[in-house]
């Protein structure tokens, strides 16, 4: 049972005001919309639900695990190599890190101490500060416990995907809230059942990689991924 | 005691003008019978049909293959036709792996027919490339899902690890699949998916710039390139098809524009069917092949949107 103190803390770095740049990336819900495949409420189900069970929880999740474990600064690069090489689009490849980055840095500049010791490691390695990683960094600052660093993860996940389709017009605001509470009970189902520690990691979202790495055909973009 | 020895182990040499299979060892199910030397340019180029006297994968099939190139040598190596998998008992996976290893100034194209999921197929598949940094590597691996019943019974599992790299120990990239069916929604309105990746010592990127733009000409095809993890020297196609055939044209174009990259020439016809030659559809396209059609309508689309 969670409690309060964790509650708040929950609903502080869930919030999608929290200043990590969140809302510039729609992760592939931008390239999905314009290409045609994704219009109104039950595709937008559809593409968060796939996103959440054959993306996050099959790699984003175990990997944030193995970065929250890690023991320490080098086993942490370690897990962010894993996702560079686990990461056939150079579009993700750099969202994930330009995110992990801008949380990794609102985080150092409060004084995380984990956060500012890989921040410093980071700035020469180019290929590091992916957001599972960030993500294990920033919560272990915070106090979070691993169950708790998954919700958050999970959750802020599925508010970007459902809020960037409302600033792309694809959902209305009702509608919104409706596609949060869907997802809210997968996101309960998947986190009930925990994830071995020796997961390997994979993914299987083809539409979305592909809406992705398509963001250089597009003449006008609102979103970073 | 199990046998652990790849039951297909060839070794592609080059001698003066040509290549000559070095190591040519098989045994069941597959079947080689003659390689072709098909191609004017280049000359030195060896085709390689490889067969299965099984013609499927079934569920208690533990099948190995390794592929060598050693420098100068080239290869292009398919099969025959696509390979239905078939349902596994429950408790048992077939497994299939691929190990390619390709030297400085070697030159290998992969190109097997895809897999067809029956329902209750069980797949493990691994395809392991270690591609020196001179070499040239081009890989395709394609499944779609076939119930012969048209009752929509699905494959039970299909796990695909396909591994890059280029010399040295990690790798450049470790993509996976661990799947159950092809998900809900539009996803599952697709009826193919496959990817094809590419190791070039140079010239990687002006040949991605080349397959991206022509991708937008396939009928009924999503699809997009990206260049993978590292130096710059690789790229991905990322495929989805609403039918097997567009993602067969998309691998047949890469491979093409591959070809053209590398020697200045695209390959000649193969006998096989459809979408890989250009024999028969000139038939079904009016004059020339899908992958032809597929480069005109994407040229012009390319240059409308320039």
């Amino acid at each position: 049972m969670i409690d309060v103190p964790t509650a708040l803390a929950l609903l502080q770095y869930g919030d999608s005001a929290y200043p990590a740049g969140g809302f510039a990336f729609s992760w592939g819900i931008e390239g999905l919309i314009a290409d045609g495949l994704l219009d109104g409420r039950q595709d937008l189900d559809d593409f968060v639900w796939e996103q959440l069970s054959s993306r996050w929880n099959s790699m984003d999740r175990p990997l944030m695990a193995r970065a929250y474990r890690a023991g320490d600064i080098t086993a942490l690069a370690a897990v962010d190599r894993t996702i560079e090489g686990a990461t056939p689009s150079r579009p993700m490849r750099e969202g994930s890190r330009r995110a992990g980055r801008a949380l990794l840095g609102v985080s150092a500049r409060n004084g995380g101490a984990l956060s500012l010791s890989y921040r410093a490691v980071l700035a020469d390695d180019t290929c590091g500060g992916h957001l599972p990683v960030a993500q294990a960094v920033v919560y272990r600052d915070a106090g979070l416990e691993l169950p708790s660093a998954e919700l958050v993860s999970g959750w802020t996940m599925v508010n970007g995907l459902v809020s960037a389709a409302v600033r792309l017009g694809s959902v209305g605001h009702l509608e919104a809230q409706r596609c949060l509470e869907t997802a809210r009970s997968g996101l309960a189902e998947l986190l009930a059942e925990p994830v071995a520690a020796d997961a390997e990691p994979w993914s299987f979202t083809p539409l979305i990689d592909i809406a992705v790495s398509r963001v250089r055909c597009r003449a006008t973009r609102l979103f970073t991924t | 005691m199990e046998d652990a020895r790849p039951q297909l182990d060839l070794v592609f040499a080059r001698r003066l003008d040509r290549t000559i299979l070095e190591r040519r060892i098989f045994r069941w199910p597959f079947v080689l019978t003659r390689t072709f030397a098909l191609e004017r340019t280049p000359p030195c180029l060896l085709s390689v049909f490889l067969q299965t006297s099984s013609g499927a994968v079934h569920g208690e099939d533990d099948l190995r293959q390794r592929l060598h190139i050693r420098g100068g040598a080239a290869a292009y190596v398919t099969t025959q036709g696509a390979s239905p998998v078939h349902r596994a008992t429950p408790g048992q996976t077939s497994k299939e792996s691929v190990g390619i290893r390709i030297e400085d100034d070697g030159h290998l194209e992969y190109v097997p027919e895809p897999r067809i999921l029956f329902p209750g197929a069980a797949l493990d598949q691994t395809i392991e490339v270690d591609c020196a940094p001179g070499g040239f590597a081009l890989a395709a691996d394609v499944f779609t899902i076939h119930d012969p019943a048209g009752e929509g019974r699905r494959f039970r599992s299909l796990r695909a690890t396909t591994i890059l790299r280029r010399g040295g120990d990690a790798p450049l990239l470790v993509d996976r699949v661990d799947i159950r069916g092809l998900g809900r929604g539009r996803t599952a309105a697709f009826a193919a998916f496959g990817s094809v990746y590419v190791l070039a010592p140079d010239g990687a990127a002006a040949l991605m710039a080349d397959v991206a733009a022509m991708l937008p000409g396939i009928p009924g095809l999503y699809g997009a390139t990206s260049e993978l993890p590292g130096d710059g020297t690789g790229f991905s196609v990322r495929l989805a098809g609403y039918d097997l055939r567009s993602v067969r044209t998309a691998v047949a174009l890469t491979w093409s524009l591959s070809r053209q990259s590398r020697f200045g020439c695209k390959p000649s016809a193969r006998g096989k069917d459809d979408a890989w030659s250009t024999k028969s559809d000139e038939d079904q396209l009016g004059g020339g092949s899908a992958v032809d059609d597929a480069l005109a309508r994407g040229g012009a689309d390319a240059r409308a949107s320039s």
